[in-house]
């Protein structure tokens, strides 16, 4: 049986290498005082007193401020001794010693402003670590709260005895799922900021397919997806956007057909393009989507207008039907918002 | 294997009732449910499931990858998990505790089902190699 790594084992194992390192560090900065003041005294008259700052950085910055105070008494000590003999010869006794004492006390104040940063800096990375956890947390508990949602609307459809209005609960999860699988490739990227669409767009696509491909009916998928990163504001509507668009060709492009081909593109640009593509029946005569659409198109039109893209829904050349969604590359700031959607169709 | 005996050990009480549906329609039984280690570990013993799905975080901790430890090591049946987030370090934990597989949430039934069917495969093929050997 693997063995899970107590919390005492874990402490133990994380405060070991710091006592190794500080040791090392210490043993270290003595060992280049030696060289430095080696040196110092085979060059004669020449200082080198601002070369015994590297020993004094290395002691504070890895084994704290009171050895680095150490390293810069002994580097000021072994400056006085290579450096200061010919000033004892002429007779000035005491300047050597102010000399010295003047280095050891700048030697003092670098110590003092380095482990002031280097206190900073673990006070920093200690806060970001926390926000980190917290931002873990809550992206933890939003998926838990999706999932509650998504079992809740699985109960309540046992109830309904009507297959179109099981349907409807049906689609409410698959949004919720889109929604999920973001919120999984956010945390899993580490990153909580950007996300790549792209393959979020394969998944949910593989998905879709998976679950609603109409009976009798062999559907070919093809996705040709792009890299493309963006925001979770961004991505989560966007997704929304693909997911009504996948259904729409699922659930309307393919009725009564043996064999179907859905494409899903997406394709990196400025603007970036995404589009969903069904071989089956067509646009109806006389569609307009501001007018005769259902709710999954009106969704999509106020979703894209959301997010400040353009939608375009006409007939394939070949046959089917084809969406487009434009979309900006780069997030958009108040000031360059539009005030009205544009709208092609 | 449809039919198969399977544990539900998830301490949400609304998510137990999803699951508990969604496994019965994709043809498995239910044999029992719990929310905590120590009653799975009573459960695996008393029912002898086919296979225990166990959500890894139970009562906020990852409680799940300890008892998965226990139920492999005394009991031979394997766990799958159901887990909010796949990350690096809690998969690693799952993955020396035995896991079988995971499942993530929000759970849909094709994932669910084929989750199953791949741990029980891989079981019982890891079984069968046992006895021979």
């Amino acid at each position: 049986m693997n063995a899970l790594a107590t919390p005492s084992a874990l402490s133990e194992a994380s405060t070991t290498p710091a006592r190794i390192s500080r040791t090392a560090a210490t043993a270290l900065a003595i060992a280049l005082v030696a060289v430095i003041a080696w040196l110092d005294c085979v060059t004669g008259d020449f200082s080198l007193a601002v070369f015994y700052l590297a020993p004094v950085v290395v002691a504070t910055w890895y084994a704290g401020r009171a050895t680095g105070w150490f390293i810069g008494v002994l580097s000021a000590a072994a400056w006085l001794l290579a450096d200061q003999t010919p000033s004892q010869a002429d007779g000035e006794l005491l300047r050597p010693y102010w000399n010295a004492a003047m280095l050891a006390l700048t030697y003092g104040i670098v110590t003092h402003l380095l482990s002031a940063l280097e206190q900073l800096q673990a006070e920093l990375r200690k806060r970001v670590d926390r926000r980190t956890a917290s931002l873990t947390e809550v992206h933890h508990r939003v998926k838990n709260n999706l999932q509650i949602i998504s079992s809740l609307l699985m109960l309540q459809a046992e109830k309904l005895t009507n297959p179109a209005d099981k349907a409807v609960f049906d689609e409410c999860r698959d949004r919720i799922y889109s929604m999920a699988r973001l919120h999984e490739q956010l945390y899993s990227s580490g990153e909580f900021s950007d996300l790549d669409f792209g393959a979020h767009l394969r998944e949910m696509a593989e998905m879709l397919v998976r679950s609603h491909t109409p009976p009798g009916c062999i559907l070919a998928l093809e996705v040709r997806a792009d890299p493309v990163a963006m925001g979770l504001d961004t991505a989560v509507t966007l997704g929304l956007i693909a997911n009504e668009l996948l259904l729409n060709a699922l659930k309307h492009g393919f009725d009564c057909r043996r064999a179907g081909k859905l494409t899903v593109e997406l394709r990196a640009g400025n603007p970036n393009q995404m589009t969903v593509r069904d071989d089956g029946r067509g646009l109806p005569p006389g569609f307009d989507a501001r007018t005769k659409a259902g709710l999954g198109i009106e969704l999509v039109l106020g979703m894209t207008r959301q997010i400040h893209a353009e939608v375009k829904i006409e007939n394939d050349p070949v046959r089917g039907t084809r969406t487009t969604i434009f979309f900006p590359s780069l997030p958009l700031s108040q000031t360059e918002l539009k005030s009205k959607p544009t709208y092609h169709d | 294997m449809t039919n198969a005996r399977i544990l539900i050990v998830e301490d949400e009480a609304i998510t137990v009732s999803a699951l508990k549906r969604e496994l019965v329609s994709l043809g498995y039984k239910v044999t029992a449910t719990a929310s905590a280690t120590d009653e799975a570990l009573n459960a695996v013993e008393l029912h002898k499931p086919d296979l225990v799905l166990m959500d890894i975080t139970l009562a906020g901790g990852v409680n799940g990858i300890v008892a998965a430890l226990a139920i492999r090591g005394n009991f031979h049946v394997p766990v799958v998990f159901l887990t909010a987030h796949a990350d690096d370090r809690t998969m690693e934990r799952a993955v020396n505790a035995g896991a079988f597989g995971y499942v993530l949430k929000p759970f849909s039934g094709a994932g669910l089902k084929a989750a199953i069917e791949t741990a029980l495969h891989k079981h019982q093929t890891e079984m069968e190699s046992r006895r021979v050997s």
